[in-house]
């Protein structure tokens, strides 16, 4: 199923904020970052049409949804909001809140059991939203978003109140969503481990502005953005391809932008897509030795430029032969068993950590 | 002629009751979210009825409603009878003066539902209208509870502006409270105390009903 694309350029004041965002949805899962306060549920609810004050220009593929002359109203642009508080009808049964949006559909959608099982809320349907616990909530309030067979679908912070191990598992099944039921999605949050294991591209909003637009691999790789996106480590994030799997150290091969890397994981089907995060101390660097034995995750790399990282501490950026950057910290003191000019070639051993959810 | 005052005063209540649920619905729904600058104002005139003496109610509306008022004279001239001491114009008094009763109570739980279960209502592609229905009301149903309640246990204790209003008109305008009265006022006082008793008892066993509901509902949410 093809995704309709949504363009958005639209402004809301209020006092003493200001959002004014522009851009275009692509396809799969578009992270909305930011801090507390930078407008990002204020955004979702101007596409959503729950902002009457909203004015500018929204429309999704052909459909205008606000220009100069009408606005159209929320029940009627067909998007899907699922509400950091869940907001189920408390006076309905599970079976009663998905019957409810059902009823209501306006064009096809996916099936109703097919959505009830995918996310798994089948012995639920008698029960009363007074009696679920916060992840069965949302996991209904999900399912009630995609019953109604919606074109768009926006998600505001919907895990913020559960536990790790339950938001993981929820994650997951966001992370099909796009795919199965052929629509984008607006993910809000303010968990940067969120917008890495999940999202495909990034929004980063600061102060009710989009100030960074891109893929979540490129974002989150440049030295420019570590900073805005909350002080991260230097960090390159490799997006591969599963070349083959080795039973004997369930490990895989993955292709990736630096070269062939051996990650440990459950099965992953061969050619899916991976993403891993390497970080500046998930990098050794160690002489070019003759006769050293060649140890899985062991790259070539060429120097680029150093710099001071912190007190006592350099950055070293680094060249695959294959073309990808690597960054590696390193203290001053083992700085000085390597000669680390520009050209400089040395061995670097690599820990990448495997994310999102196609293994787990 | 003792089931005739009960009987009327029940009658007065139904109608009064249904009465206000028509138009206190969208008037408790506006003063549930609206943001106009006209809000106090209406919020003021709906809780008037608290605080007035029963007879300043009943004096301005026997004005209104008498052969020369405003409202009286218009119905006179197209019906030919007059609304003061007439079943009519005791329901237009009691629908004013029962008018908080049943409004605060159904604002209240209007407000408490807030905004968010209609914008989820919205989100899933329901019309306000049908979200009202779907969604505002029901979550809303002890506020509904309540002011029925209320309304009806009101309308039935009511005597001043009914006095003003309406008079004793056996069958038309005599109610239970002006029976009492009159009893009371000819000695009769055996009667009085069946009528007194009668209603005390009514009155207990509908607010025990109302507070036992209630408290079963909220049980139930724990759970």
């Amino acid at each position: 199923m093809s995704q309709p694309r949504l363009e958005f350029d639209v402004c809301l004041e209020r006092p003493g904020f200001t959002l004014s965002m522009a851009g275009q949805s692509r396809p799969g899962i578009t992270a909305v970052f930011g801090t507390s306060g930078c407008g990002k549920t204020t955004f979702l609810r101007c596409i959503a049409g729950l902002e009457p004050n909203c004015r500018g220009r929204v429309r999704l593929g052909d459909e205008v949804w606000l220009d100069d002359y009408h606005a159209r109203p929320a029940y009627q642009r067909n998007v899907g909001l699922v509400f950091q508080d869940a907001r189920l009808f408390a006076h309905l049964t599970v079976a009663g809140n998905l019957a409810y949006a059902l009823r209501r559909r306006q064009r096809e959608g996916p099936a109703l059991e097919e959505v009830i099982d995918t996310l798994g809320i089948g012995h639920l349907q008698q029960s009363l939203p007074s009696m679920l616990s916060g992840g069965e909530a949302q996991r209904v309030a999900l399912a009630r978003a995609l019953v109604a067979g919606p074109s768009l679908l926006l998600l505001d912070e919907p895990l913020a109140a559960l536990d790790y191990g339950r938001r993981r598992r929820i994650m997951a099944l966001i992370s099909e969503i796009p795919e199965r039921f052929g629509i984008s999605v607006f993910y809000v949050t303010h968990a940067r481990q969120e917008v890495l294991e999940l999202a495909d591209h990034l929004m980063l909003l600061d102060k009710g502005r989009c100030i960074l637009h891109e893929r979540v691999d490129t974002a989150f790789s440049a030295p420019a953005n570590w900073a805005r996106l909350g002080d991260l480590d230097p960090t390159v994030i490799w997006e591969g391809c599963v070349l083959g799997h080795d039973a004997a150290y369930s490990s895989h091969q993955i292709d990736t932008p630096g070269g062939v890397l051996s990650v440990p994981s459950k099965p992953i089907a061969i050619g899916q897509s991976v993403r891993m995060r390497i970080r500046s101390n998930d990098v050794r660097l160690l002489h070019q030795v003759a006769g050293l034995n060649r140890q899985a995750n062991m790259l070539p790399v060429v120097v680029v430029s150093t710099q001071e990282l912190s007190a006592g501490m350099l950055l070293v950026e680094l060249k695959t032969p294959a073309g990808g950057r690597l960054w590696s910290d390193i203290d001053l003191q083992a700085a000085e068993q390597f000669e680390l000019n520009q050209g400089a070639e040395l061995q670097a051993l690599i820990r990448p950590q495997l994310l999102g959810f196609a293994a787990r | 002629m003792m089931g005739g005052p009960v009987w009327l005063s029940v009658q007065l209540a139904v109608v009064t009751v249904v009465v206000l649920l028509v138009l206190g619905t969208p008037l408790a729904w506006w003063l549930a979210i609206s943001k106009s600058r006209w809000r106090s104002s209406v919020d003021a005139i709906v809780a008037l009825p608290l605080v007035l003496p029963p007879t300043v109610l009943g004096f301005y509306m026997l004005i209104l409603l008498g052969p020369e008022g405003a409202v009286g004279g218009p119905w006179f001239n197209v019906t030919g009878n007059t609304l003061t001491f007439s079943f009519t114009g005791l329901v237009i008094t009691s629908v004013l003066y029962s008018l908080p009763f049943v409004v605060q109570p159904l604002r209240d739980a209007f407000r408490s539902v807030g905004s968010g279960p209609m914008e989820a209502a919205a989100m899933l592609g329901a019309r306000p209208i049908d979200a009202f229905f779907t969604v505002a009301c029901p979550l809303a149903a002890r506020g509904f509870l309540t002011a029925i309640v209320l309304g009806f246990a009101h309308t039935l204790g009511e005597f001043g502006a009914v006095l003003m209003v309406g008079g004793s008109i056996p069958g038309e305008t005599r109610v239970v409270a002006i029976a009492i009265y009159e009893h009371v006022e000819v000695l009769n006082y055996a009667a009085a105390h069946q009528l007194s008793a009668g209603l005390l008892i009514f009155s207990f066993i509908v607010l025990l009903l109302v507070y036992s509901v209630n408290r079963r509902g909220r049980g139930a949410s724990i759970g």
